[in-house]
């Protein structure tokens, strides 16, 4: 091991004091109980069920973040067409090559499916949702291109109804997060505020995010 | 590009130079206003925000208390999952271990996404010093780097910047004469110009806002979506990050998320947070081949040292609260502080980094020790006390100039002296009082009182002296000996 990472551990040690003796179990027993009660330091949620409080938290987003709820999987092509209509763009779109998206029936719902995501119009299967914050929970997988939630100017997000969690901690596990290579959680559309403080939506990711609920 | 302009030599002749710019006051206004009423609006919907910053102060408490344990569990589990990881004692020996990496993999072209760590440890000087392209990313640091400047906020780098001044960079460094001057159509310009920088680099640099221990993770948070194409894009992903980073699991982040997100922008979630672990994994659909994790001490563990002092410090999650509320800052602004980190943390953070000396004395007096950055900190780090700290020091230290010391040492012989000192007050008192005249306002003190009187008035005093009030309440019936109220 390098010398800097010796230095570096030694220098702890020697600030630390007998601090550094702490048996492991003793500092895990301490965090652990840091995490015992969520319910004292999370924010109130209002009454509702975990769909309910989805997508009104969506509709606190700022403007470009948009959700709707179809009850079955096979509606979701015809939802994406009707939104892109809204936004007044050709329902040419990348569609994600996951199992519960490639199987629907795309072009009798008009939409042409391409490759290209860049500023284009991607459609994503996400698999868990967050009331707390309104977000989509992104997993990085063979299928799953951390990509087509960025690249595209357009990004339609197919969600279901069971995958949505109230709590922002009750989104993934340890464990999530060794499986893959990314988890990445996607609240709303990209923005920014770095010119004096004036929200601009779309300015390096997507411009517009709309969630279709499903079940 | 451009180098970083020179700083201009001490703290006083930077605070002259942007109280006179009065362009700089209404950019810090627009911004920081905006950001003290989001914030306020956010913090009052959660009724038991104060028990959540608790909560917060103790995990990262936690995590310095055991900070050791933490690095090597973090360490064990990123080597895991495939990251390279290095340690860096200083600043210098960070940036070389970046700079190296680029090397090695040949890079010509990088992307960075906005990290503060890298500023501080001189990353962007060392690129260019290496003949590697260096495209910052974030719109503010996009701002910063076609005007040849540092950032001036550890939120907004480019807060100093009015959209009219924003305006005119654009227009040339984008080649764009024809450019609206919206803030839309500008960040549609950046967009246009920085995508392409997006997909040509060779390495993608980030910093970290989390490390998470028991998964090897590194948690990076942003608004714009450049950090997931900083590090996605490029082959290879080079992360630089404090050991103060470090927390117990993904848990214990997402608590202190809650916190930073509120405390930062006003918002209850950043729009982007990103858990990388480990490079591209076999038949992944994207992401760097290589992974790369710089840990830098540069200062860490000398202030680790420090309890009960500059160890509260390392609980700062760098969120910003404390400069949007500092009225010093608002004035003065972030340039004015000569360091990487500007603000109440900056001036507590940037003797710490580079060592107290007489270019770095005079932060802690840029302070009225009005509380207010302790108020909004959301992990409660006692700034005003640490700046009284770096105060003490440099007296201790011999750095405080003759007037000061001079000064002091004779308020204290009067101090120690009662006859002397109700004597000398009495007789100031007098002498200001004949000095006001009947307009009860003194236009110009003589010596040192010249610094007060030379932007405003003194008022003369009222009368009566402190001891003498405090006297005739002692006696008045129905009130304790001594007792002051």
């Amino acid at each position: 091991m390098s010398e800097a990472r010796d230095t570096i551990f030694a220098a702890i040690r020697g600030a630390l004091g007998s601090l550094a003796d702490t048996p492991a179990d003793e500092i895990r027993r301490e965090a652990a109980r840091l995490l015992e009660t969520p319910e004292r330091v999370r924010p109130i949620l209002p009454e509702g069920t975990a769909v309910e409080l989805f997508v009104a938290a969506v509709k606190r987003l700022p403007p470009g973040a948009s959700v709707e709820r179809v009850l079955d999987i096979s509606a979701v092509p015809a939802a994406v067409a009707a939104h892109l209509q809204r936004l007044g763009i050709s329902g040419l779109a990348r569609i994600q090559p996951v199992a519960p998206l490639a199987g629907l029936d795309w072009h009798s719902a008009g939409i042409s499916v391409t490759e290209t995501v860049d500023e284009g119009v991607a459609v994503t299967f996400v698999e868990t949702g967050i009331a707390e914050t309104a977000s989509l929970v992104v997993r990085s997988g063979p299928a799953s291109a951390i990509l087509d939630s960025i690249l595209p100017l357009h990004h339609v997000a197919v969600l279901p109804a069971s995958g949505i969690v109230r709590h922002l901690d009750e989104a993934f596990s340890p464990a999530d997060l060794k499986a893959g290579r990314n988890v990445m959680i996607v609240t709303g559309p990209s923005g920014t505020t770095d010119i004096e403080g004036n929200l601009v939506i779309g300015v390096h990711g997507p411009r517009t995010l709309h969630v279709v609920i499903v079940g | 590009m451009a180098q970083a302009s020179e700083i201009v030599p001490g703290f006083d002749r930077r605070t002259a130079e942007a109280l006179a710019n009065r362009q700089l006051k209404i950019a810090i206004d627009r911004t920081a206003g905006t950001a003290r009423a989001k914030r306020a609006a956010i913090v009052g919907e959660w009724p038991d925000f104060a028990v959540a910053r608790a909560h917060g102060k103790a995990i990262k408490d936690h995590v310095v208390a055991h900070l050791g344990h933490y690095l090597a569990e973090f360490e064990r589990n990123a080597v895991a999952s495939g990251a390279v990881v290095h340690f860096a004692r200083t600043a210098d020996e960070a940036a070389t271990i970046v700079v190296g990496i680029c090397e090695a993999a040949g890079a010509k072209r990088v992307t960075r996404s906005k990290s503060m760590l890298g500023e501080e440890i001189g990353l962007p000087h060392a690129l260019e010093a290496a003949g590697i392209e260096r495209t910052e990313t974030d719109l503010a640091e996009h701002i910063v780097q076609l005007a040849g400047e540092r950032p001036s906020h550890i939120i907004w780098p480019a807060m100093h910047k009015t959209r009219e001044e924003i305006h005119e960079l654009f227009k040339a460094g984008h080649a764009a004469p024809d450019l609206g001057e919206t803030p839309v159509e500008m960040a549609a310009s950046a967009r246009r110009i920085l995508r392409e920088k997006f997909h040509a680099a060779d390495v993608g640099i980030s910093g970290a806002n989390f490390l998470i221990a028991d998964s090897g993770s590194v948690a990076v948070v942003t608004n714009e979506g450049n950090a997931e194409l900083t590090t996605t894009l490029p082959p290879v992903h080079i992360v630089t990050a404090g050991i103060e980073k470090l927390v117990p699991s993904a848990g214990h982040a997402l608590q202190m998320l809650r916190l930073l997100v509120r405390s930062a922008t006003g918002a209850a979630m950043t729009q982007y947070t990103t858990f990388h672990t480990g490079p591209k994994r076999a038949g992944d659909a994207d992401g760097p081949r290589e992974f790369h994790i710089v840990l830098v001490d540069n200062g860490r563990t000398r202030m680790l040292a420090e309890e009960g002092g500059l160890r509260d410090m390392l609980r700062c999650i760098r969120c910003g609260a404390c400069m949007n509320h500092c009225p010093v800052f608002n004035q003065i602004g972030g340039h004015a502080y000569g360091g990487t980190y500007p603000g109440p943390m900056g001036a507590v953070l940037t003797p710490a980094l580079d060592g107290l000396s007489m270019q770095t004395r005079d932060l802690a007096h840029a302070c009225t020790l009005n509380g207010r950055c302790r108020e909004v900190c959301p992990v409660d780090i006692p700034l005003p006390t640490l700046l009284r700290g770096w105060r003490t020091k440099s007296w201790r230290e011999g750095l405080e100039p003759v007037t000061m010391r001079s000064g002091l040492s004779l308020w204290r012989s009067l101090a120690t002296h009662p006859l002397a000192y109700r004597l000398g007050v009495a007789a100031a008192s007098l002498a200001l009082r004949l000095m006001a005249g009947r307009s009860r306002r003194i236009r110009r003190l003589p010596l040192v009182g010249g610094a007060w009187t030379r932007h405003r008035d003194m008022p003369a005093p009222s009368g009566s002296t402190f001891l003498n009030s405090a006297a005739a309440r002692a006696r008045a019936p129905g009130r304790g000996k001594g007792e002051i109220r």
